[in-house]
């Protein structure tokens, strides 16, 4: 009976034809190839999907053929629907958009309109009239959120950021149970598949502001109501029919928002001109590249908001606060709204932060909540104003960086010094708009041409090199961190042919000073080295102190000054002591260009090699 | 025994930074979302604890399963049990102060006038205050103060 019922339909249905003229023009068309989510492929004019889920594509070739998936496209949408509970499952309710295109510009078809009761449930839910970016920024104490993160808010308010119950989109890989160096391999590779996923915005921010202490930046778009209709269908067609093959650098959360934002406004070009990485803050700077920000909103993180609680409490109220969390003083005698939401903050900061202890965790439960009840008793005291808020995001220098060095060094004489660095940032460099007092370096080199040997040398290979210093003080009481791995001519050592490589992590204490303009450090250092520079067991342990001073004298003067000693565990060279000293002070004109005089002393661990030292003038250019 | 150590921490310190921003939704049906992956990391001076366990655990409680994408927008009937669980610290904590965005945003989410709804929840919060977001909805329609800030 249903075999019949079929057949039936089928005589009846005769799609209607289009001049094929039409189609190839429309075919090229941007929206159309922005919709199928084609991008520029090698060789150079050849096109095809940044996808190649057979779900988002409805002719077989459609993955590189606009013009085969628009012809089927067109047959599809034309075919009637089966039946009333499968009728969501018909092509023009799988993708609204590209019914919206094909409706836009084949007027002369009569498309029967299929109502798509689910999308439409969807799209009245999220009920979008504008879209924000939203950039959560670097979290420097996790080196795996370090370059930060972006995502979409579905913004439900005519003007403004809209609130925390307006829908997110997230772009997010699905990992598997992998560590370690398959985990890398699948990730950069292409291994892992990526896919968009929308919740409450509010989820996020949890994650972000409470559980990570994450500052976030918000950026509406500027957007008409029809240009952010076409974003929010073109989202439900990526999120129901598209896997991704998801790569860290490059096809990440970041980029791929783009290409949904392309959709809404033909005019922004956002997508192209990605070299090799796409940066969270670089696909936000595209947008005020193409000037499609119309309005910042900043969200303090966690941190934040417990600090603008204890700054606006007086020198006596701050006693009293101190004395409350050191539980010298019953919290019920505190009259003071003020004491006690920064003892709630403050304890509440302690929960966040305190890991898996769960006696702990009851325990500090049970404090807030008594916090809570007493402070509910208090009645109503003005939010504090947001302490220290940070220069947006937008202002950073760019994430590349070409290093040209022109200097001097006592035993080698004149150098030049030329240096590649994917990314990020470095504490010797204006520190407006990222983290500061921190190093978020990753893959770049330095090669040095010494004039007297007329020779050519790796002055070192830099994987990975993070710092943090964090202020050491009665609310937080954070450590500071670093690590690098790198390949390096020891200096110790003379510079002719050595390498090694080179892991050196540290931890310590620091304090921020000057209005927390400046930092000082001491840090506990351990230096591990292996390599054929080295004596025949190609190893050198060294535990070592380094301490430090960093921080912005101006707005565009950065000061960054370290010495460090170590002592070699084992004795295989004439000397087992050895120190180090750098310094710079750099002057940044922008976004791109920075000026530096760096200087450099270390001590030799060879009888027969002086101390050697070298001081260059550093042009930075950021790109 | 140095070699091993040596590649042991290179890979270490490689597989934490590239982890940057993966195992989110997907890696658990639909997910709230960790960016990150939940190890412990040596340099994690913070682990995502309590919104992870406030969250995760009263989410699946109210909503049966979090985990598939036809639901990844929270249905009518799910959604005041979900903002109240996903954000019970911050909720109480406004409770207290008689004020902030995430009580107006419940209040909005009850169909309450933020103003009453907060100034009779500060007032009233001892008798509120739960360990759960059910128990705590529950708590508030059998007040009487709280109820007529919803009228």
């Amino acid at each position: 009976m249903k075999i019949l019922q079929k057949i039936l339909i089928s005589l009846l249905f005769i799609p209607q034809t289009v001049f094929s003229q039409n189609i190839d023009e429309l075919a090229s068309h941007k929206r159309w190839q922005r919709l199928l989510q084609y991008k520029e492929k090698y060789p150079v004019g050849t096109t095809s999907s940044r996808t190649d889920d057979k779900r988002f594509f409805l002719s077989p070739n459609g993955e590189y053929d606009a013009v085969a998936e628009l012809e089927m496209t067109l047959k599809k949408f034309q075919e009637p629907i089966l039946s009333e509970e499968k009728k969501n499952l018909h092509y023009q309710c799988k993708f609204p958009a590209r019914y919206k295109f094909v409706k836009k510009h084949f007027t002369n078809i009569k498309f029967n309109d299929v109502d798509c009761t689910e999308f439409k449930w969807w799209y009245e839910k999220i009920g979008a009239k504008s879209i924000g970016l939203i950039f959560s920024s670097y979290y420097a104490s996790n080196p795996a959120s370090m370059f930060g993160h972006t995502l979409l808010k579905l913004i439900r308010d005519e003007k403004g950021m809209g609130g925390i119950t307006d829908l997110g989109l997230n772009f997010a890989a699905e990992t598997g149970s992998e560590t370690g160096i398959v985990y890398i391999l699948k990730g950069l590779l292409g291994g892992y598949l990526g896919k968009f996923s929308t919740l409450p915005y509010y989820n996020k921010l949890n994650d972000y502001i409470n559980g990570e202490s994450r500052d976030v930046w918000e950026y509406r778009l500027k957007l008409e109501q029809d240009q952010v209709d076409w974003i929010i269908k073109h989202i439900w067609e990526l999120k129901n029919n598209a896997y991704f093959d998801y790569y860290f650098l490059t096809v990440n959360c970041s980029y791929l928002l783009l290409t949904i934002l392309e959709v809404g406004n033909l005019d922004w070009d956002l997508t192209k001109g990605f070299f090799f990485y796409a940066l969270p803050v670089d696909t936000v700077k595209r947008m005020a590249d193409n000037d499609a920000i119309e309005q910042v909103n900043f969200r303090p993180s966690f941190r934040k908001k417990l600090y603008s609680h204890y700054q606006r409490l007086d020198d006596g109220q701050r006693t009293t606060f101190k004395n409350l969390i050191k539980e010298k003083l019953p919290m019920k005698d505190v009259k003071v709204p003020e004491i006690i939401d920064a003892y709630t903050a403050y304890l509440r900061y302690q929960r966040y932060e305190s890991g898996d202890d769960p006696e702990f965790m009851a325990a500090t439960k049970k404090k807030i909540l008594n916090a809570h009840l007493h402070r509910a008793k208090l009645g109503v005291v003005p939010e504090p104003e947001v302490y220290n808020r940070p220069s947006d995001p937008l202002e950073s220098h760019h994430g590349y960086k070409m290093g040209f060095s022109s200097g001097y060094n006592n035993l080698y004489k004149e150098f030049y010094e030329y240096q590649f660095r994917f990314g990020v940032h470095d504490m010797a460099t204006n520190s407006k708009g990222l983290p500061p007092f921190s190093n978020l370096e990753f893959v770049g080199a330095k090669l040095r041409y010494y004039g007297k040997e007329e020779k050519l040398h790796l002055e070192d290979f830099t994987f990975i090199n993070l710092q943090t210093i964090n202020d050491w003080d009665i609310l937080t009481k954070d450590l500071s961190w670093g690590a690098s791995v790198k390949f390096k001519t020891p200096h110790d050592l003379g510079v002719n042919n050595r390498y090694l490589v080179e892991l050196r992590p540290n931890v310590g204490v620091a304090k921020h000073i000057f209005n927390k303009k400046l930092a000082i450090a001491s840090l506990f250092i351990m230096d591990l080295q292996y390599g054929p520079a080295l004596n025949q067991d190609y190893y050198r342990i060294s535990p070592g102190l380094k301490l430090g001073i960093n921080g912005n004298l101006s707005s565009r003067i950065t000061l960054n000054l370290w010495g460090s000693i170590f002592q070699s565990l084992d004795k295989i060279y004439d000397e087992s002591f050895r120190y180090e000293v750098d310094s710079s002070l750099s002057y940044s004109f922008n976004k791109s260009f920075e000026l530096g005089l760096y200087n450099t002393l270390y001590s030799s661990s060879l009888d027969y090699l002086d101390d050697s030292w070298d001081s260059k003038v550093h042009l930075a250019y950021f790109f | 025994m140095l070699k091993s150590l040596l590649v042991l921490l290179l890979t270490f310190s490689f597989s934490n930074v590239f982890a940057a921003e993966m195992n989110p939704d997907g890696s658990s049906g639909c997910g709230y979302g960790w960016e990150v992956t939940k190890e412990k990391t040596l340099f994690a001076s913070s682990t995502r604890n309590t919104t992870n366990q406030i969250a995760s655990n009263t989410i699946a409680m109210t909503m049966g399963t979090s985990g598939c994408e036809r639901h990844d927008i929270v249905m009518d009937q799910h959604q005041q049990e979900h903002f109240a669980a996903v954000n019970l610290d911050n909720i109480i904590s406004d409770m207290a102060q008689g004020q902030g965005e995430y009580l107006v945003s419940f209040a909005g989410v009850l169909g309450c006038d933020a103003s009453a709804f907060g100034k009779a929840a500060q007032q009233n919060l001892d008798n509120i205050v739960a360990d759960n977001a059910v128990q705590m909805l529950n708590n508030i329609k059998a007040n009487a103060a709280m109820k007529s800030a919803c009228m």
